[in-house]
């Protein structure tokens, strides 16, 4: 019996002896992990690989045609880049290893295997698998295969070739996980009871989108972001563009990874040269950028819709007749033009401050603000520009005076009346309009009440020629503003306007161009067809 | 940024610039000239004082209203033209500085921007000839339009568009 026992210690001794050995095996020759790179999934291939620009005037791509270096280890620590991928594919992730107490750098990885290129036969002695853990290091049931890395062609350098893992995304489930994480672990066997050991963690922002993006091309890191943010875990469309739109509605949606409200007409001086998405979405300093007018604002949900593969229509609204017009305009018809020449003579006075007209309804000489037609000013006498152009109507015939409407965005204070001019100034302010002798020939008052709170700008300009909405299913969105959904034009209309009209400038007698707005009818139900959409 | 804050200061502790009446050209330091133009609104330039060009606002007396910034200014002919350009229009003001004075001498639009994305300069030529450079958006050839201006007359006039 104590012959027995002593064999028994023995054997447990030389079990534990083995043990040692192998950690500390383990620990002098084990791996560690060095970069992770994603891929396009095997079997969907680039329709589900979702690529990845910065934002703003770069648009360098972040992430590459079919791979991303997702996750790199520096001497500084690791360096991290977004990876996106569509709902209900496998991602497919691949590893570069240096083995343990080694010196070397991520460039000594190389270029990675060509995960679709026939398998390699330099096989290593290490087995390495990966297993997705939440933010507890808790597994969350997907996982990378354990499978034998290849060496690299530097020594000490082993490559995890890109697998797809075991589970894919669920179909139509957008996800935004700002640390997936991946535990990866390596070991000498597949054995059932083989010990497997932590090579490393690697983290980085994955993103799923609800459906494959509607171009293959690159978006706007912040479309993506924000589309993903705000829909986490949404299945359905419709829950989809709602929660999106919920961040438009707040008026201040932001960059990714920046704290300032993006702008709609921030700095009118500036925002007037910004036309694009990619201007709304640069931040270089000063308040040049991050800032857009309505066409940058449909654009950008637009695009922020796109990536998650839905797709809707931007629409122009513009007031009166688009028809004798560029059809990017909206004029005032023959009978509406002469009714506003008219009043105007008689308000401004047609000796001193405009000429008499040649043509009651096409006059030839009438001072507009386009280029060609300010001849003599600041000089005596003509001191009012009109807010039109001579042009040919649409299908051709004889130019003719094209006098463009403009609508007014709330809040306005009109309550003078209809068919009465105002100054775009704050409500109640005096505008003296001066004859060139320093007469006053008549004082107007400003009508501006404060704006319409809009995207990260509580008092935007009101008075435009144009606006840009989005229509996306059967309802209207005006995300510059971040209101709506409208069910028809005519909601929109009434929440948004408060008249139609046209715009003047009165030269003062310093040269000074001063807004005046003509009102010719204020918004109500019965006149909302004034205002024309057509689908972009 | 600082130049700006340094204007609200400005504007803020002199009662005298928002209470003016009709029209004041007040030197305000050795560096900076404020504007004031007509009663009811002014219009409010950050002018160095040697004529180079600086950020501007241009606005009414209710706080922000409209903005415009400097674009550039010349000095022609013992005149300083300051070319402005806002959300609606490039335009410009004249000013002579005699005795440490500023004096304005005219000004006027030039050309109606529309919120397009047109990139207008300007340029003052021999004889008192404004000359703009034009250029829109994906073109690549500048559209030039060249103004008279007449001190004497204080009229302006299109001479030719190319």
């Amino acid at each position: 019996m104590k012959k027995h026992i002593s064999c028994l210690a023995l054997l447990n001794l030389t079990i534990i002896c083995m043990g040692l050995t192998s950690t500390i095996s383990a620990q002098t020759e084990g791996l560690t992990l060095v970069r992770v790179e994603f891929w396009q999934p095997k079997e969907s291939g680039a329709d589900y690989w979702v690529r990845i620009k910065e934002d703003g005037l770069s648009g360098i791509e972040i992430s590459g045609a079919n791979k991303t270096k997702a996750w790199v280890s520096t001497a500084s620590g690791a360096v991290q880049k977004p990876v996106a991928y569509v709902s209900g594919c496998k991602p497919r992730i691949g590893a570069c290893f240096k083995q343990l107490g080694e010196d070397i750098e991520e460039t000594a990885c190389g270029d990675s295997t060509d995960p679709n290129a026939p398998p390699s036969a330099n096989y290593s002695k290490f087995y390495v698998r990966g297993k997705v853990v939440d933010q507890g290091g808790q597994p969350t049931g997907m996982s990378l295969p354990a499978k034998q890395v290849v060496k690299a062609v530097a020594d000490g350098v082993y490559e995890y070739v890109a697998e797809s893992t075991t589970t894919a995304f669920s179909k139509g489930k957008v996800r935004y996980i700002d640390k997936f994480r991946v535990k990866w672990e390596w070991s000498y066997s597949l054995s059932p009871t083989a010990t497997w050991l932590e090579a490393g963690i690697s983290e980085n922002r994955l993103y799923v989108t609800h459906k494959k993006p509607i171009s293959p091309t690159p978006y706007f890191y912040t479309c993506l972001h924000l589309g993903c943010s705000e829909a986490n875990n949404m299945t359905q469309e419709s829950s989809v563009m709602s929660k999106i739109y919920n961040q438009f509605a707040t008026k201040c949606v932001k960059r990714v990874d920046d704290a300032d409200c993006l702008k709609y007409w921030g700095s009118p001086e500036w925002t007037r040269e910004n036309r694009d998405l990619k201007h709304l979405l640069e931040n270089a300093s000063g308040d040049k950028y991050e800032d857009g007018r309505c066409g940058a604002w449909a654009v950008f949900i637009d695009s922020v819709l796109a990536v998650q593969g839905l797709k809707g229509n931007q629409v122009n609204a513009i007031a009166y007749d688009p028809a004798n017009a560029d059809g990017t305009i909206g004029v005032f018809d023959d009978n509406l033009k002469e009714t506003f020449l008219s009043k105007a003579s008689q308000f401004f006075n047609n000796v001193t401050l405009l000429p008499p007209l040649n043509d009651p309804v096409n006059p030839t000489n009438l001072p507009m603000d386009n280029l060609y037609s300010i001849n003599h000013l600041p000089g005596e006498g003509v001191r009012l520009l009109f807010h039109g152009r001579i042009a040919s109507p649409i299908g051709g015939g004889p130019t003719k005076l094209l006098i463009v409407s403009q609508f007014f965005v709330k809040n306005w204070d009109f309550s003078a009346g209809e068919q009465k001019f105002y100054a775009v100034l704050p409500q109640g302010l005096p505008l003296e309009i001066k004859a060139p002798n320093g007469t006053i020939v008549q004082t107007i008052h400003g009508a501006d009440t404060g704006g319409e709170p809009a995207q990260g700008n509580p008092d935007p300009t009101s008075n435009f020629d144009d606006h840009v909405l989005y229509k996306y299913g059967s309802k209207y969105y005006d995300p510059s503003y971040g209101s709506g959904p409208f069910t028809d034009k005519a909601s929109w209309v009434m929440g948004s306007l408060s008249a139609y009209g046209t715009l003047l400038t009165y030269v003062n007698t310093l040269g000074f161009p001063n807004s005046i707005v003509w009102v010719y009818q204020k918004t109500k139900t019965s006149n909302t067809e004034t205002i024309k959409f057509t689908i972009k | 940024m600082k130049l700006k804050f340094f204007v609200w200061i400005f504007i803020f502790l002199n009662p005298c610039l928002t209470s003016a009446q009709d029209t004041i050209y007040q030197k305000t330091t050795n560096t900076f000239v404020a504007v004031v133009v007509t009663k009811g609104h002014h219009l409010l330039f950050m002018l160095n004082y040697k004529g180079i060009t600086y950020d501007s606002i241009m606005r009414y007396d209710y706080g922000a209203y409209y903005k415009a910034r400097i674009k550039d200014i010349e000095i022609a002919n013992d005149h300083y033209y300051v070319f402005y350009e806002s959300v609606d229009w490039f335009g410009f003001v004249v000013f002579k500085l005699d005795s440490d004075q500023w004096t304005h001498v005219m000004g006027g639009p030039l050309r109606y921007l529309a919120r397009s994305s047109a990139k207008v300069e300007a340029k003052i030529e021999e004889g008192g000839i404004i000359k703009l450079y034009e250029t829109e958006q994906g073109e690549t050839q500048a559209k030039t339009t060249t103004y008279l201006l007449d001190f004497v007359n204080k009229v302006i006039s299109k001479q030719s568009d190319k």
